[in-house]
């Protein structure tokens, strides 16, 4: 659908290292880590693309460089064809609306003391998008949006008074109710339970039809992968070894680690097959 | 006899809200190296169970009813030397992410040696030492790494090095509660594929614990699929997953996605949540999300049915389940 679409982002041999004491008292010598080592990949306007690997892979460093949370080393991250580092003022400003995050864990990302309400609203006031008195209108629309029904229920509850899957859907409601062009989802789902993820997943769908949104997916999950995604890559130690159609990638690997990663996956219907596993040391 | 027999099981903790019923009515048994998979998302009670099991509830829980029989006797009953003489002795657990347990100032050898002679005092350190070796080859890891501490070891190796530690005084039953869940898939695997190994080789019995449904279905020959504190359905490996009865374990099965599945629609989403314990439904736990439910579903308790003598379900929206072929119940799955 989205084949021959122009590139919304795109990463240009992105170098991205982290600093930390090697000794756990603060002293010693400095110990660079590259989370990400030079990597590059393009994201088309209105697909989902995927960036699959497993943790210390660098898939959430990427995903953060690219809201801008973080700065690179080296290397470009360009935005309709627009180096983000020169981006600034009230065009950053809008690139901060236009581009949001979904994070990992619902339990953390919400702030315990803020109302649903008051949750979803603040980036509308923060924007200043809305008018005062349509604000709640927006709010309670953008509720029904992530399957929070009936809306007036949940406005003034707090994160304590709801499950994992609701703050997830709050968390979701907060990243969309600005109406952004693309959102980072980082691992939306792993805290969550199989029947739920499938109904959140279901809402990421549902969204990139109504918003036209793109999206990028961060997960250590092939399987979520290849039911959610256009395109993937496949991220390993900072580096990007195999891409293309989601399809196309788990059903014909090239790279030998998406073959060991597929091998890996639990499954139900393989006959269990007895070999030593190698020592390790 | 069974080795373990568990008979209506049923378990509370006191909260703000009331009495929470984690656990109800509960019934398995398991033979002598026979292995017992409870698959159920978060708070269906799974984990409720190995506790109670190992006698380590919390101080607001409390068994209310039902007894366990641990070779014929009821452990609940025995006084707590006693207990404490089947716990980790016979009866030992992996916790989840049991491996950010291990003391990190200590080499792990020591800790495993320490955990060998607290249980055998017969044991000399030298001998201690020796079982240890013999316990890092059983699950796969050099015993010339006894002698690292914890941050040398990579997840899996700690994980690994937690089941050495499990295996220590060679109990009969292990209790694995989501032993993979904190680690990578690649790593998983191997873990899973030596727990499967070991359990053959020593020939223990095995209760797995898992929200992940293939993860079970690679370690057990036998399921317990748990929803709301109560099992649902019962059987071996192949009529649990291949001939599912009840709409959640379908449900369960339809939302577990696969590299494997040729079609990559994502299936339908089971709508809605798992009730509040506090405050229990008065009929079927699971009615509200079901949509083959009855109107009957709604008030009275569901029965167990029995389309095997192995193969039990918690419905009474599936009567004539005895008489449909096999086939014909494969609702959910693929």
């Amino acid at each position: 659908m989205t084949r021959e679409a122009a590139p919304i982002i795109e990463l240009e041999a992105v170098l991205k290292t982290y600093r930390r004491k090697k000794n756990f008292l603060g002293g010693g010598r400095e110990k660079e880590v590259v989370a990400l080592n030079r990597i590059s990949l393009s994201i088309r306007q209105g697909e989902i693309f995927g960036l699959v690997g497993e943790s210390g892979s660098g898939k959430t460093t990427a995903g953060r460089l690219i809201v801008k949370l973080e700065e690179p080393d080296s290397g470009r991250l360009i935005v309709r064809g627009k180096d983000l580092a020169d981006i600034r003022g009230p065009a950053l400003r809008e690139f901060r609306r236009q581009v949001q995050m979904i994070f990992q864990d619902p339990y953390q990302s919400l702030n315990p003391y803020m109302s649903v309400y008051d949750t979803v609203c603040e980036p509308l006031i923060i924007h200043r998008l809305v008018p005062g008195q349509n604000r709640r209108q927006k709010v309670v629309e953008t509720l029904a949006q992530v399957g929070l029904n009936p809306p007036e229920e949940f406005l003034n509850r707090f994160p304590h008074q709801l499950s994992g899957g609701q703050r997830q859907r709050v968390a979701i409601a907060r990243a969309t109710v600005l109406d952004p062009v693309f959102i980072v989802a980082d691992e939306p789902t792993s805290m969550l339970d199989a029947s739920i993820s499938v109904q959140i997943f279901t809402i990421l769908v549902q969204l990139r039809e109504k918003l036209g949104a793109t999206f990028l997916f961060i997960t250590h999950s092939l399987a979520a992968a290849l039911y959610l995604c256009d395109r993937i890559a496949v991220i390993r130690s900072g580096e990007i070894v195999e891409t293309g159609p989601a399809k196309k990638v788990i059903r014909d690997p090239q790279h030998p680690y998406t073959r060991e990663l597929i091998r890996a996956q639990p499954r139900f219907r393989r006959t269990v097959t007895e070999q030593e596993s190698p020592h390790e040391r | 006899m069974a080795l373990l027999e568990t008979e209506h099981l049923t378990i509370g903790y006191r909260t703000r809200k009331g009495l929470l019923k984690a656990v109800e009515d509960v019934s398995f048994s398991l033979e002598k190296g026979g292995s017992l998979g409870f698959v159920g998302e978060s708070g269906c009670g799974k984990t409720t169970i190995g506790m109670a099991l190992m006698g380590l509830l919390p101080d607001n829980a409390k068994v209310i009813a039902g007894e366990v029989r641990f070779k014929g006797r009821d452990i609940f009953r025995l006084p707590e030397n006693e207990r404490r003489q089947i716990r980790w002795k016979e009866i030992a657990m992996i916790f989840q992410a049991a491996m950010n347990a291990l003391n990190p100032v200590q080499r792990v050898g020591d800790q495993i040696v320490e955990a060998i002679r607290l249980h055998e005092p017969a044991f000399t350190e030298t001998g201690a030492k020796a079982r240890a070796a013999t316990l890092f080859s059983l699950v796969g890891i050099d015993p010339e790494r006894l002698s690292d501490y914890p941050h040398q070891y990579s997840g899996g190796m700690k994980q690994r090095a937690i089941i050495a530690m499990a295996l220590a005084c060679e109990p009969e039953i292990i209790i694995a509660d989501e032993p993979t869940t904190a680690l990578d898939v690649v790593v998983q695997a191997q873990i899973l594929r030596e727990i499967r190994r070991i359990q053959e080789e020593l020939d223990v019995g095995i209760l797995f614990i898992s929200h992940d449904i293939a993860v079970v279905a690679e370690v057990c020959t036998h399921i317990a699929v748990m929803y709301a504190g109560q099992i649902v359905e019962q059987g071996t490996r192949s009529e649990v997953f291949d001939t599912p009865a009840h709409p959640y374990t379908q449900a369960l099965l339809n939302a577990y996605l696969t590299i494997e599945e040729e079609d990559t629609a994502l299936p339908q989403a089971l709508p809605g949540e798992s009730p509040d314990l506090t405050r229990p439904p008065a009929g079927c736990r699971f009615c509200e999300r079901c949509d083959r439910a009855l109107d009957s579903c709604r008030v009275e308790q569901p029965r167990w049915i029995s389309p095997t003598p192995t193969h039990r379900v918690l419905c009474c929206g599936i009567e004539d389940l005895r008489h449909s072929s096999p086939k014909a119940l494969q609702g959910g799955p693929k």
